[in-house]
């Protein structure tokens, strides 16, 4: 199981940053647990991330935990609709 | 990017935003009644309300609100332009550009007072349209002081305060069906579409929002600087659709934007466009937003869905570009695009050019004195140094139509104060000069054609007496002409009236009583530092300083003045102004050790004189016989105080240069060095201003060199002439 961890500043140079660690956890197919505890603030492109990630993951039979999403992190799913998307991953 | 600079943006698009209107106004009172051209006016005073609403700017908000009304009437047909109205709508636009001024600190807040209520009385006139106008108005205006409800520090969340000054759409009964897909630009500089997510969903406490993650691709293909979200919002039917397109006000070039009524032909709702209903799940609501998300599992790297766009029902933004928005996205490529670069940065290349340059006279110089045999490179070098500096300069060229777009308004204030009828004619807005040569000679531009108007056209009364139309024509032309770019101010009135102007001269004491004068040398005298023959001191002219200011504005920016003037014709005032003021072709001549420099433009021939050509006129004056045409010769060193050079003209080379107040002149100077371009530095920078230098540059073996000013000088030596007569 692949484990990642979310920064506090979840924008779009971090996702630049965190893109290659989410291709190579995805890759295998296997569980992957995020843990998104530490977010203070979240945007698009974190959001995109994530739901790229997700459905990648699953496609290759394996799944996207998110854990400990922070406030800030919940806030901002909701906002973007993706409230019950997260739900079902968490 | 900062609030501030945010704010810089909405200004430097408020600027552009009025030049486009003043255009089409422009374009309508020479008859044009083409919807695109009042459409093109609604869309800028639109533009410039909600920048002004979002920033707190109560006064131009709420001006532009009335202006806007009688413009939507108009734009709808409900009412027609004749004279009267157009007269209103440009004073509306004056007004608006005061308006503009002000919230840049460049002056008060005008008193719209008067121009408002002729608009208000025009808005009435039509009416059911305008009393929901009027009723906004009066709230705000209630509230002056009140800041607008969304600052700037919700990242343009337009406030419902604007969405409350528009007019309720007579037909909002069905709900708002909004589709919303940002593009890659949207999240680029801090952009955070969430944030109109946001706001958008304020404005109706039960929206519902759905979002669209078909465009979302395989981690694989996954960019994290693109944008795959999209989102699809039901609204309340009675918000006001500006509140709504106002959201979005910033962003309209970086997203998909439709806004239709649920139920409308081209309602195209993400859910039943891209996924089937049984995919639409409602969530629980989240405080006061109810959320519904479509759960979409797309196949990787789905192609992008055509945006849910309709012509005729999108924003005004969308609706009125369909031209240049729908085509958008299928020939991004072909479009002209644009970017906005910090001056700072442009002055860099600039000067680096400049550095290049005088690097590359260095290395010729060098590799010239170990004699290596570089020539073909050397050239290759000197054709790419060109070049780039064509480029560089290109970068920071600009239409003169920013300093033209100001001419109308100054001739109708001129026409408004004299009584006197203008018909302007402008010509060559569109010839390009550098952006410091723009930004300086807005001034000099308004005395010449405030002078022309006041002092050139003569009364209607007394143009139809001399046979002429009551209207007076006044033309504004732009060319380039040999490395420079003339303006010429043209009027067909009475022409400068020497006899009046050398009286005045020899009363004020500037022409000696029996100094016999040319017709030219008469003219010129109106450029004479507090020189004027206005009979009374108005707002206009008549102070006596406009056209030596002229000349000073002018000559700073290393450009000349001339005129051409025909008794009961007319009067043509033309500035000839260099391109650039950093880099120039020079000649380099030497007089004693001293290396000086003369642009190239300026000269015209050089030669070694034969035995009779120079004439001596006693002791240190000489003329040169040029095919039958005497000039005087002037002898550079001594006027410059270099010690060593040539006394003898005999023995001298002589450079012929043209000038535009003296015609043509003759340089004496001991021999021609070399022909190059070269580097202008300031020596008011560095130094202080010197009448007859035009700066310094730096030469390829390092030794600084002086860039001689011939019209500077000659007009410094002719002034001690004249005084000395006096």
């Amino acid at each position: 199981m692949a484990k990642l961890s979310l920064p506090a500043m979840l924008d779009r140079n971090a996702c630049i940053g965190l893109t290659p660690a989410f291709v190579s956890a995805v890759a295998e197919g296997t569980p992957v647990e995020v843990d998104a505890s530490a977010v203070e603030r979240v945007g698009q492109s974190g959001l995109q991330l994530l739901v790229a990630a997700a459905h990648s993951a699953e496609r290759r039979g394996g799944c996207l935990t998110l854990l400990s999403a922070s406030a800030a992190f919940l806030e901002a799913a909701q906002r973007a609709a993706l409230g019950r998307w997260l739900e079902e991953r968490s | 990017m900062t609030n501030e600079d945010i704010q810089r943006i909405f200004m430097q698009e408020c600027e552009e935003g009025l030049g486009v209107a003043e255009a089409s106004l422009i374009a309508i009172q020479a008859g044009d009644r083409e919807s695109e051209t009042i459409n093109s006016i609604f869309r800028a005073v639109h533009s410039i309300k909600g920048g002004a609403g979002a920033f707190g700017f109560t006064a131009l908000q709420q001006f532009s609100h009335r202006f806007e009304t009688v413009l939507q009437q108009v734009r709808d047909g409900d009412r027609s332009l004749d004279d009267g109205l157009v007269a209103c709508l440009f004073r509306a636009f004056d007004t608006l550009a005061d308006h503009a001024a002000a919230i840049r600190g460049e002056r008060d807040t005008p008193d719209d007072t008067a121009v408002s209520e002729e608009l208000d009385r025009v808005a009435e006139s039509t009416d059911a349209l305008a009393t929901a106008a009027e009723v906004a108005v009066a709230e705000i205006a209630a509230e002056p002081d009140a800041p607008a409800a969304g600052s700037p520090d919700d990242d343009f969340g337009f406030d419902d305060l604007l969405g409350s000054l528009d007019d309720v759409d007579p037909v909002a009964v069905a709900d708002w069906i909004v589709r919303f897909k940002p593009n890659a630009g949207a999240l680029a500089n801090g952009g955070e579409p969430l944030l109109q997510l946001r706001d958008l969903t304020s404005l109706a406490p039960d929206a519902e929002v759905i979002i669209d993650l078909s465009a979302v691709p395989d981690i694989d293909d996954f960019n994290a600087e693109g944008s795959y979200f999209a989102w699809t919002v039901r609204l309340d039917g009675s918000v006001a659709r500006s509140a709504i397109e106002d959201l979005f006000e910033f962003i309209r070039d970086d997203c998909e934007l439709s806004i239709v009524r649920e139920g409308e032909s081209c309602a195209v709702p993400a859910e039943s466009a891209d996924h089937p209903s049984d995919e639409v799940v409602s969530a629980a609501p989240v405080e006061s937003l109810v959320v519904a998300e479509a759960l979409v599992t797309a196949p990787a790297a789905a192609p992008e869905e055509a945006p849910a766009v309709c012509p005729d029902q999108t924003t005004p933004g969308a609706t009125e570009q369909p031209k240049s928005d729908a085509p958008r996205s299928a020939n991004a490529q072909a479009a002209p695009q644009a970017i906005r670069v910090d001056l700072d940065k442009l002055d860099r290349l600039v000067n680096t050019v400049g550095e290049l340059v005088i690097t590359q006279a260095m290395i010729a110089q060098r590799l010239q004195g170990v004699g290596a045999d570089a020539d073909d490179e050397l050239a290759q070098l000197d054709y790419l140094t060109r070049e780039l500096q064509d480029c560089a300069m290109s970068l920071r060229a600009q239409p003169i139509r920013s300093v033209f777009s100001r001419v109308p308004r100054i001739v109708r204030e001129v026409e408004a104060e004299t009584g006197k009828r203008v018909r302007l004619e402008v010509e060559g807005e569109s010839t390009e000069l550098d952006k410091t040569v723009i930004e300086r000679i807005g001034e000099p531009l308004t005395h010449m054609i405030r002078n022309a108007v006041d002092h050139g056209l003569e009364t209607p009364q007394e143009r139809l007496a001399a046979g002429k139309p009551e209207e007076g024509r006044v033309r504004l032309a732009a060319e380039h002409r040999g490395g420079r770019i003339l303006i010429s101010v043209t009027d067909d009135g009475r022409g400068i009236n020497r006899e009046k102007v050398l009286e005045k001269a020899r009363e004020r004491g500037i022409v000696g009583p029996d100094q016999k004068l040319s017709d030219e040398e008469i003219d010129n005298l109106i450029f004479a530092p507090g020189f004027s023959t206005a009979e009374k001191v108005s707002n206009i002219s008549g102070r006596g300083v406009g056209m030596d200011v002229v000349r000073q504005g002018v000559t700073a920016l290393g450009g000349r003045i001339s005129i051409a003037s025909r008794p009961g014709e007319g009067s043509t005032f033309t500035l000839a102004l260099p391109l650039t003021l950093a880099i120039a072709d020079g000649m380099i001549v030497s007089i004693g050790d001293q290396l000086l420099v003369l642009p190239l433009t300026h000269v015209t021939e050089c030669l070694r004189p034969g035995e009779d050509e120079v004439q001596s006129f006693g002791p240190g004056s000489s003329m040169l016989n040029i095919r039958g045409q005497f000039l005087p010769v002037l002898p550079l060193g001594k006027i410059l105080s270099i010690e060593g050079g040539i006394t003898d003209p005999k023995d001298a080379v002589l450079v012929v240069v043209e000038t535009e107040s003296r015609g043509g002149v003759v340089l004496m100077v001991d021999a021609i060095r070399d022909q190059r371009q070269v580097v202008i530095k300031s020596l008011e920078t560095h130094y202080r201003s010197i009448e007859g230098l035009a700066g310094a540059t730096i030469l390829g073996d390092g030794r600084v060199a002086l860039i001689i000013d011939a019209e500077s000088l000659t007009e410094k030596l002719q002034l001690s002439k004249l005084q000395n007569a006096a």
